[in-house]
């Protein structure tokens, strides 16, 4: 195969395909915007600056690890959301995959073409990354000045560039290779034993991260965080079959599909609802920070300082969550594609797009809803505190307010979510039932 | 050379999870040989074929292409060999959806590292050679599936295989389109000196072969020359 | 048999002799058994008795040969109805494989032998008619499509009587 030989047929063409690659472009620029940032902020130094000029977060220096840290964790999570875009579209891309097989190329050489295709996005990421980046540092900078967390572009960072860019390249390939497989997919991969180990290991985890925490930093923090993703992960799995199964024995059909279609294909809503259980797990202990500083208005007397931070960071979160979300709805958009057949032969049945709406948004709002929900109480019971290793207060009663009201907002937000998902998916959804798409093969 | 068989299987048997579909099945093709195999749904004809392709690994058994153990190679010389001396077509052509024909056609040069004007050129022959040379820019979504099973052929002959492999050529197009594309094939092969092995439940895709072989249960039930 | 309304059809663009006829049959049914002579002289016997055809014309020494027939107007409301009903079904005609089926299984003999040799009989049919480029007229493809259209559902059932054989043999072990 000749170079190329393997960048045509890397890039897929298809409508379905290209949208998933642009999708993946776009987080991993993000997310290489978001590692040039701390490596920008990591390029002032150790010393302390100017608080005339910087945000305290940069011009502090025992702050200024923490928000690269920050970063890096944020840069980490949008780019686990172009591990899930690049997932879409399993079936349809499998069946090109065959189609190649069949024309004789071999299992190296189609791990070739997966990997090529995803390095080009981390490529193409990584390039747009700088403008990404020089976009949010003026965004930034337009903010008061405890906000600007983000210091403006330098001709010298075009030097950080370079690292960047091979750094989202590499991400891009190692994705790839690993999303990557050289047989059809065994139906159902994800086996019991999995989830039982996740189920112990992911609270084991937790414990460990909060006890260590205090001695082992951000490394301890990280341990947590591991441990609430797989927790996450490996529950959602248990409780999106378990929802499935009791829908699916509902009288109401509209249940039931929605049941039928959570059980079959439980993985990518799973993996949805680990992203939001963590994403509402952070906003939590946000919150909760948040409340602890206004409780208490003598630490130092910088609410502002404090309140910054947390919104900051809150909004990061937010922004994380809601692509995520945009993730479970592009997903649930491919699914409708790759089975419209079987949609079209509903409406043979008579079902008709209201109904449909209905089950789109069920399924959504069962995976999200309970997700945000439960990560928002976790997050906010716990506290920053324990994860971080900081000053841990006594447990207030009005702890426990902020939690229900948390918890309360975020199935709200989940509901809000699976509704204005099936607004936004009505003319796919539309097309999905078309009796035209029963002669499609 | 001519008389060696090109295409071998011994005793080959192959199981599903839960199904056997093949229990010792062995067939040798003669140069230029066309081939029937027949039988009913769940027989194990198009296990047979997928066998014979190096598609599926048999579970026991000898399978060799112009002499040649597949289950001996590795897997990077199994798919090159199956590149250059196997043609496949499946029951819906299987093309390359977003690949315009020339290029689906001139893929399994393209793989076998060929520049793509060398490939282009022996594509646009094959696709003259079957009939769809003005649709050489078109893709697969926008032609029938005559056309679409005719594009298959000529990707399956562009290498200038031994073996053509047909798995239920005609079973997706109308009785009128499915002969059309039979007489393409049959066509084609001997014009490349190909051999042909046709799995199918049509019968008049199988009264053009030189030799029927009838599968039951995984099983040969009876071969009979149509010669 | 429809012989006879054959022939009112092959005389309908004119008179003609009998050995005309016999070769107007032959070339509508190019694929088909050709039509014998005498079978055409006694159905021209016959119909002229019926007074569904006429002899117009008797050349030198009169022999059946040279006898010239042509339609009579009965004759000619004889065809139009003919062509205007539908056949009626066949009754499970016992044909020639059938009977040599049954007598095979009944007598004991080789009945999967038998109609393994009769499918590659059938399908050698099929690829001689294939072969052989049907004429180019208006009926030619029709009467080719016909027959292959037939010989394939008779492989059908011999397909499905073969396997129904083998199911009762392995029963039987």
């Amino acid at each position: 195969m000749t170079l190329e030989t393997l960048v045509q047929l890397s890039r897929s063409r298809t409508p379905a395909d290209r949208s998933r690659v642009q999708l993946a472009t776009a987080t991993l620029a993000l997310s290489g915007a978001l590692l040039l940032g701390a490596l920008r902020i990591a390029r002032l130094g150790k010393g302390d600056l100017s608080e005339g000029v910087y945000s305290n977060y940069v011009a502090e220096s025992g702050l200024r690890s923490g928000l690269i840290a920050i970063l890096i964790i944020l840069a980490v999570l949008t780019g686990g959301l172009a591990v899930q875009a690049l997932r879409l579209g399993t079936a349809a891309r499998e069946r090109r995959l065959d189609a190649l097989r069949l024309a004789g190329a071999s299992r190296k050489q189609l791990r070739q073409l997966t990997v090529t295709d995803a390095a080009i996005a981390g490529l193409v990421g990584g390039l747009l990354s700088g403008p990404a980046y020089l976009l949010l540092s003026l965004l930034f900078g337009a903010l008061p000045r405890m906000a600007r967390i983000l210091p403006g572009a330098e001709v010298l960072d075009l030097a950080l560039w370079i690292p960047v860019v091979i750094a989202m390249t590499a991400a891009g390939a190692v994705i790839g290779s690993l999303l990557h497989r050289d047989g059809p997919l065994p139906p159902a991969a994800e086996s019991a034993a999995h989830r039982r180990t996740g189920i112990i290991a992911g609270p084991v985890l937790i414990v460990l991260g909060l006890l260590t925490s205090r001695y082992l930093g951000y490394i301890a923090s990280t341990i947590a965080l591991a441990g609430i993703a797989l927790l996450f992960l490996s529950m959602s799995a248990v409780w999106i079959r378990a929802v499935g199964r009791r829908l699916q024995r509902s009288s109401d059909p509209a249940y039931m599909l929605t049941g039928l279609r959570l059980v079959t294909d439980s993985r990518p809503a799973s993996r949805i609802c680990m992203l939001l259980g963590c994403c509402g797990f952070l906003a939590g202990t946000m919150a909760n920070a948040i409340a602890g500083v206004h409780a208490e208005n003598d630490r130092g007397g910088h609410a502002a300082f404090y309140t910054t931070g947390f919104g900051l960071t809150i909004a990061g979160l937010a922004l994380v969550a809601l692509t995520a979300m945009a993730g479970l709805i592009v997903g649930v958009a491919d699914q409708l594609v790759d089975q419209r057949r079987q949609f079209a032969s509903l409406t043979a049945l008579g079902v008709d797009l209201p109904f449909l709406r209905r089950v789109i948004r069920r399924q959504l709002t069962a995976v999200a809803a309970p997700a945000l929900a439960t990560g928002l109480l976790l997050g906010t019971l716990i506290g920053l505190g324990r994860v971080v290793g900081g000053a841990v207060d006594p447990f207030e009663p009005g702890t426990l307010l902020i939690a229900v009201a948390l918890t309360a907002g975020g199935w709200v937000l989940g509901q809000l979510g699976g509704t204005a998902a099936g607004y936004l998916l009505r003319n796919q959804l539309r097309d999905a039932l078309d009796p035209e798409n029963l002669r499609a093969a | 050379m001519s008389g060696q068989p090109v295409l071998e299987l011994e005793s080959v048997e192959y199981s599903y999870r839960r199904n056997t579909a093949l229990r010792g099945v062995s067939l040798e093709l003669k140069p230029g040989e066309v081939v029937a195999v027949t039988g009913a749904s769940g027989c194990g004809k198009s296990t047979l074929l997928h066998c014979a392709a190096g598609i599926l690994a048999p579970d026991a058994g000898v399978v060799r292409v112009d002499g040649q153990d597949l289950s001996a190679l590795p897997e990077e010389r199994r798919a090159a060999l199956r590149r250059t001396k196997v043609g496949i077509v499946l029951q819906f052509g299987q093309l390359v959806p977003d690949l315009p024909l020339i290029d689906n056609v001139a893929l399994p040069l393209l793989l076998d590292g060929h520049e793509r004007g060398e490939a282009h050129v022996a594509a646009r022959h094959w696709l003259e050679q079957v009939g769809i040379a003005d649709d050489a820019d078109a893709v697969p979504s926008e032609l029938s599936g005559g056309q679409t099973q005719r594009a298959a052929l000529a990707r399956a002959l562009v290498t200038g295989p031994s073996v053509v492999l047909a798995d239920e050529p005609t079973g997706s197009l109308d009785s009128r389109a499915g002969q059309e594309l039979l007489d393409v094939l049959l066509q084609a092969a001997r014009y490349r000196g190909a051999a042909l092995l046709m799995v199918t439940h049509d019968n008049v895709v199988a009264s053009s072969a030189d030799r029927e072989i009838r599968l039951r249960d995984g099983l040969i039930q009876h071969e009979v020359s149509l010669r | 048999m429809a012989t006879a309304e054959l022939v009112l059809g092959l005389l309908s663009s004119g008179p003609a002799h009998g050995y005309d006829v016999k070769r107007g049959h032959d070339a509508w049914f190019p694929d088909s058994r050709p039509l014998a002579f005498g079978q055409v002289y006694t159905t021209l016997g016959r119909l002229e008795r019926d007074g569904l055809v006429e002899v117009v014309d008797k050349t030198s020494g009169g022999g059946p040969d040279r006898t010239v027939y042509a339609l009579t107007s009965k004759g000619r409301d004889h065809l139009a109805d003919w062509l205007t009903d539908p056949v009626p079904p066949a009754w499970g005609s016992a044909d020639e494989v059938l009977r040599k089926l049954v007598a095979a299984i009944r007598t004991g003999g080789d009945a999967a032998g038998f109609l393994a040799r009769q499918r590659a009989s059938h399908l050698r049919r099929i690829r001689e008619l294939r072969e052989t480029p049907a004429d180019d007229d208006p009926t030619s493809p029709l009467v080719r499509e016909y027959i292959v259209a037939h010989l394939d559902a008779d492989l059908r059932w011999l397909d499905s009587a073969l396997d129904r054989i083998s199911e009762q043999r392995g029963a039987h072990q």
